[in-house]
C-alpha cells in the first residue's frame, strides 16, 4: 500500500513536470508569433525609412543635375 | 554660376549625400538592434525549453525505472500513460526549439544583409571624404606631436594659392599649413599631419589665413574654400571692420562668435534651450535601445544657462564641446556619427522642425 502511494507519489510529479513544461509551450509559441508579426512591421517600416531617405537622395540629385546644367549653360 | 559657386554646391551636395547615408545606416542599425532583440529573446527562451526538457526526460527515467521494478494493474496503465505525457512535451518543446532556431536563422540571414549594407554604406560615405579615412593614420602620425589648436600654423609666414586651389602657408618652423576647401591640414616639419574640418578650425587660424588682406583676395587668386569658410572669414573681416570703428574705451565683453557678428538671420536660442531641445532629439531620433543614446544626452546647463547662442556655428561649437567633455576628449576627436548628428540636428532645429 505505502508502496503504491510511493508510485503515485512519482507519476504525480512526472505530470506536475509535464504541466509546467506547458507553460513553455505556450510561451514559445506566442514568441514566435509574436515575432512574426514584429517583424513584418519592422519590415514594413524599414521599407518605408529607406524609401523615404531613397526619395531625398534622389531629390537632391535631381537638385544636382539641374545646378550642373545650369552651370554648364553659364560657361557656355 | 560661377565656377566656386559650383564647387559650393557640388561640396554641399556631398556633405547632404553623406548625412543621407548616415540616415540609412542608422535605420539599419535600428533594424539591427530589433532583429538582435528577436534573436536574443528565443535564444533564452530556447535555453528555457532545454532545461524543461532534461527535467522531463529526468522524470521519463524515474517512471521507466517503476516499471522495471514490475507495475501492474491500474499503476502500470498510468505511468504508461504518464511517460506518453512526458514523451509528448519532450517532443513539442523539440519541434519548438527548433522552429526558434529556424527563425534565429532566417533573422540571422537579415542581419548580416544589414550590416553587409552598412559596409557598403560606410564604402561609400569614405569615397565621399577620404580625407576622413585618412584621419586615423594623420591623427596617429600626431599623437607624437601633440599641439593646441593656437599652435597649428599661427606662427606662419605667408599665404598663398597653389595650382590646386589650395591656399598654403610656411611655417616658420618649417612644414606647411594648407586650407582647402573646409579642410585646414597642418604638416609638421617632420612630416606629420594634422586635420581639422568645418567647425574644427577655430576663428584665429583664418584670421592668420586671411593675413591683412580679405577672402575675396583668396578667392581671387583661385582659393577653393567653402561657403561655410567663405561666410566666417566675411565676418572676421566685418568684425575688423568694427574694431576699427570702435571708440578707444569701448570695453569687448565676450567674444562672440565671428558668424554672430555680421548678425545672421538665424534665430538665437539660449544654452538651456539648446541643451533640452538636444536631449529631446536624441530622445526622439534614437531607438531606446540604442546605448549610444544614453552617453550623448548632456546634463542640464548649470554654467550661464541663459546665454544667448546666436547662430549655427555657436550652436554646434556648444554641442561639440560639452559632448567632447562628456567623452572626455576633444572636439576635434569626436566620434563622425556623433558630429552628424549635430548636423543633422542643426539642420532640423533651422528648419523648425524642433518644435518642443
Amino acid at each position: 500500500m505505502k508502496q503504491d502511494q510511493n508510485f503515485q507519489n512519482i507519476l504525480g510529479q512526472a505530470q506536475q513536470a509535464v504541466d509546467d513544461a506547458n507553460s513553455a509551450v505556450i510561451a514559445s509559441k506566442k514568441i514566435l508569433e509574436d515575432n512574426e508579426k514584429k517583424l513584418a512591421a519592422d519590415r514594413l517600416a524599414y521599407d518605408k525609412a529607406q524609401a523615404k531617405i531613397d526619395k531625398a537622395i534622389k531629390a537632391d540629385a535631381d537638385d544636382l543635375t539641374l545646378k550642373t546644367l545650369q552651370f554648364l549653360k553659364a560657361m557656355e | 554660376m560661377r565656377v566656386q559657386e559650383y564647387e559650393e554646391v557640388i561640396d554641399g551636395a556631398k556633405h547632404n549625400l553623406d548625412g543621407r547615408l548616415a540616415e540609412k545606416m542608422e535605420v539599419n542599425n535600428k533594424a539591427l538592434a530589433e532583429r538582435t532583440a528577436c534573436v536574443e529573446k528565443n535564444r533564452f527562451q530556447a535555453a528555457e525549453n532545454s532545461s524543461k526538457m532534461k527535467g522531463l526526460r529526468e522524470q521519463r527515467m524515474g517512471v521507466e525505472t517503476l516499471m522495471k521494478a514490475g507495475l501492474e494493474g491500474a499503476i502500470l496503465k498510468d505511468a504508461r500513460a504518464t511517460i506518453a505525457g512526458l514523451q509528448k512535451r519532450i517532443d513539442e518543446l523539440d519541434a519548438l526549439n527548433d522552429d526558434l532556431g529556424k527563425q534565429n536563422g532566417k533573422i540571422g540571414k537579415e542581419m548580416g544583409k544589414f550590416s553587409q549594407d552598412n559596409q557598403k554604406l560606410q564604402g561609400k560615405r569614405d569615397k565621399l571624404f577620404p580625407s576622413i579615412k585618412e584621419k586615423a593614420w594623420k591623427e596617429k602620425a600626431a599623437a607624437g606631436d601633440q599641439r593646441e589648436g593656437k599652435d597649428r600654423g599661427v606662427a606662419s609666414i605667408s599665404a598663398s594659392v597653389d595650382d590646386y586651389g589650395r591656399v598654403v602657408m610656411d611655417r616658420i618652423n618649417g612644414g606647411k599649413v594648407v586650407l582647402d576647401g573646409e579642410r585646414l591640414i597642418v604638416i609638421a616639419g617632420n612630416g606629420n599631419a594634422t586635420e581639422n574640418q568645418g567647425e574644427e578650425i577655430t576663428d584665429e587660424e583664418l584670421n592668420v589665413f586671411m593675413g591683412d588682406g580679405s577672402v575675396s583676395e583668396l578667392l581671387n587668386a583661385g582659393a577653393h574654400l567653402s561657403q561655410g569658410i567663405i561666410q566666417r572669414m566675411q565676418a572676421i573681416e566685418e568684425k575688423r571692420r568694427l574694431d576699427q570703428n570702435r571708440p578707444e574705451d569701448a570695453v569687448d565683453s565676450h567674444s562672440e562668435p565671428a558668424a554672430e557678428i555680421k548678425g545672421e538671420k538665424a534665430k538665437k536660442h539660449n544654452l538651456e534651450e539648446i541643451v533640452s531641445k538636444w536631449n529631446r532629439y536624441v530622445n526622439e531620433d534614437m531607438p531606446e535601445h540604442d546605448k549610444v543614446k544614453y552617453k550623448i544626452r548632456l546634463d542640464k546647463a548649470k554654467d550661464d544657462p541663459q546665454r544667448l547662442l546666436g547662430g549655427s556655428d555657436a550652436v554646434t561649437r556648444e554641442l561639440k564641446k560639452r559632448l567632447a567633455k562628456k567623452f572626455k576628449t576633444d572636439s576635434a576627436k569626436l566620434d563622425k556619427d556623433i558630429i552628424n548628428k549635430v548636423y543633422n540636428f542643426l539642420r532640423e532645429l533651422n528648419e523648425g522642425k524642433l518644435n518642443y
